[in-house]
């Protein structure tokens, strides 16, 4: 969020199904959110509403308001062609979020920190926060698609106090010219936005009333990736258990037999080594 | 002490420098219609847009770069609604969704580039 702006709006309710579209559009959403326009002294501010699309009719129609257009998802070809050392930068999860304030006594609060790329975001279901509870575990992705999800993004006002006011919270708040970090909770990345285009579209008819209408349309890309491949749990082995027979008299057990039921150790009564036939 | 150029020579580079000028233009004029191709038949595909608005996208160079979109005010505010949107209609964002479109052109020129062994 930048300064200036306080995020106020609820988080969408999407019943722990934050994944890839979802996640960005959240993260969008609360980015845009809370903007609290200024009025005279007798009157309170007005807080500017967030919606996906133009609102229902039977929403009471409230300006200025801000809408959220999803147009396009395309392939990110300048990332997906860039060089990209595996070895140096690798896209993985790994440790935990160590509070370290005091050396002898580390406590985990949190779950695993970024290394290298982003990580496509996906459900807390799916991806359990790392460490949180086991710190040897880890997850890997080996790889990814990047992508840009292109989105238009509209403030509308009937008065041009309000428009001109958006316009300068947009351009030196919201989208100023250099890129912009969403931050995006499902994978806690941030994520670079672009302000690809401005489009003032004030004369723009509309039927809805006779009022004056003020748009200002702004076309933004948000970088996104798509896993390509089936993520991997990687735990790290606490113990290692090892079964030694006598191959002339004993009889294997089965790979996945108890390890923890009594073993009979054949070390020192094994039968001499025979000849390869 | 001079240096001479066999006019034999002059000629054949400049020979090579017309084959390739003539395949750069003509790798040009086939990005054009692929782009412009590409996004009519979207647009015509797309209810926003539709055949009749579609038939009026063109393109053109001006300013030393090469547009894309509708010339011509009869249609300007068909337009401008089917690619912004509106209260009734979703943006299309047809005009600002162009990279692959782009890239496939630029794919079609090259090819044409390689065949006329330009590379």
């Amino acid at each position: 969020m930048t300064a200036g702006v306080t995020p106020s709006v609820a988080e969408i309710e999407t019943v722990q199904s934050v994944g890839f579209i979802l996640a960005e559009e959240a993260a969008l959403k609360r980015h845009l959110s809370g903007l609290s326009m200024p009025r005279p002294r007798s009157l309170p501010n007005t807080e500017v509403p967030v919606w996906y699309r133009w609102p229902d009719g039977e929403r009471a129609q409230q300006y200025p308001f801000i809408t959220i257009d999803l147009l396009d998802i395309t392939p990110d070809l300048e990332r997906q062609t860039s060089v990209w050392n595996l070895g140096d930068d690798p896209s993985v999860f790994e440790g935990v979020l160590v509070d370290i304030e005091d050396p002898q006594n580390p406590v985990v609060v949190g779950a695993g920190q970024r290394i290298g790329q982003y990580f496509p975001s996906v459900s807390s279901d799916s991806m359990p926060e790392i460490g949180a509870e086991e710190p040897t575990t880890g997850y890997r992705v080996e790889n990814y698609k990047p992508v840009k999800l292109i989105y238009q993004i509209t403030t509308h006002a009937t008065s041009a106090q309000d428009d001109r006011w958006m316009m300068a919270k947009f351009f030196i708040d919201v989208f100023p010219p250099n890129p912009v970090w969403l931050s995006v909770d499902a994978d806690k990345t941030w994520r670079r936005m672009e302000r690809l285009s401005f489009t003032n579209a004030d004369t723009q008819e509309t039927t809805e009333t006779d009022k004056r209408h003020f748009r200002k349309i702004y076309t933004i890309s948000i970088e996104a990736e798509v896993p390509v491949d089936t993520t991997v749990e990687v735990v790290r082995a606490s113990r290692v258990h090892v079964d030694l027979y006598d191959r002339a008299s004993e009889t294997r057990e089965a790979v996945d037999h108890d390890s923890s039921s009594e073993h009979h150790i054949a070390i020192g009564e094994f039968t001499e080594p025979q000849p390869a036939p | 002490m001079g240096f001479e150029i066999p006019s034999y020579a002059v000629d054949a580079l400049e020979q090579h420098v017309l084959l390739h000028a003539q395949a750069a233009h003509d790798a040009t004029v086939l990005a054009h219609r692929s782009v412009l191709d590409d996004v009519r038949e979207a647009a015509a595909a797309h209810p926003s847009w539709g055949p009749e608005l579609a038939a009026q996208i063109d393109t053109w160079d001006e300013n030393d770069r090469t547009w894309i979109g509708i010339r011509g005010a009869g249609f300007e505010s068909q337009a401008f609604a089917a690619e912004y949107g509106d209260e009734k209609r979703a943006p299309s964002g047809l005009m600002r969704t162009l990279d692959n479109t782009m890239n496939l052109a630029a794919q079609r020129a090259q090819q044409h580039l390689a065949s006329r062994g330009a590379f």
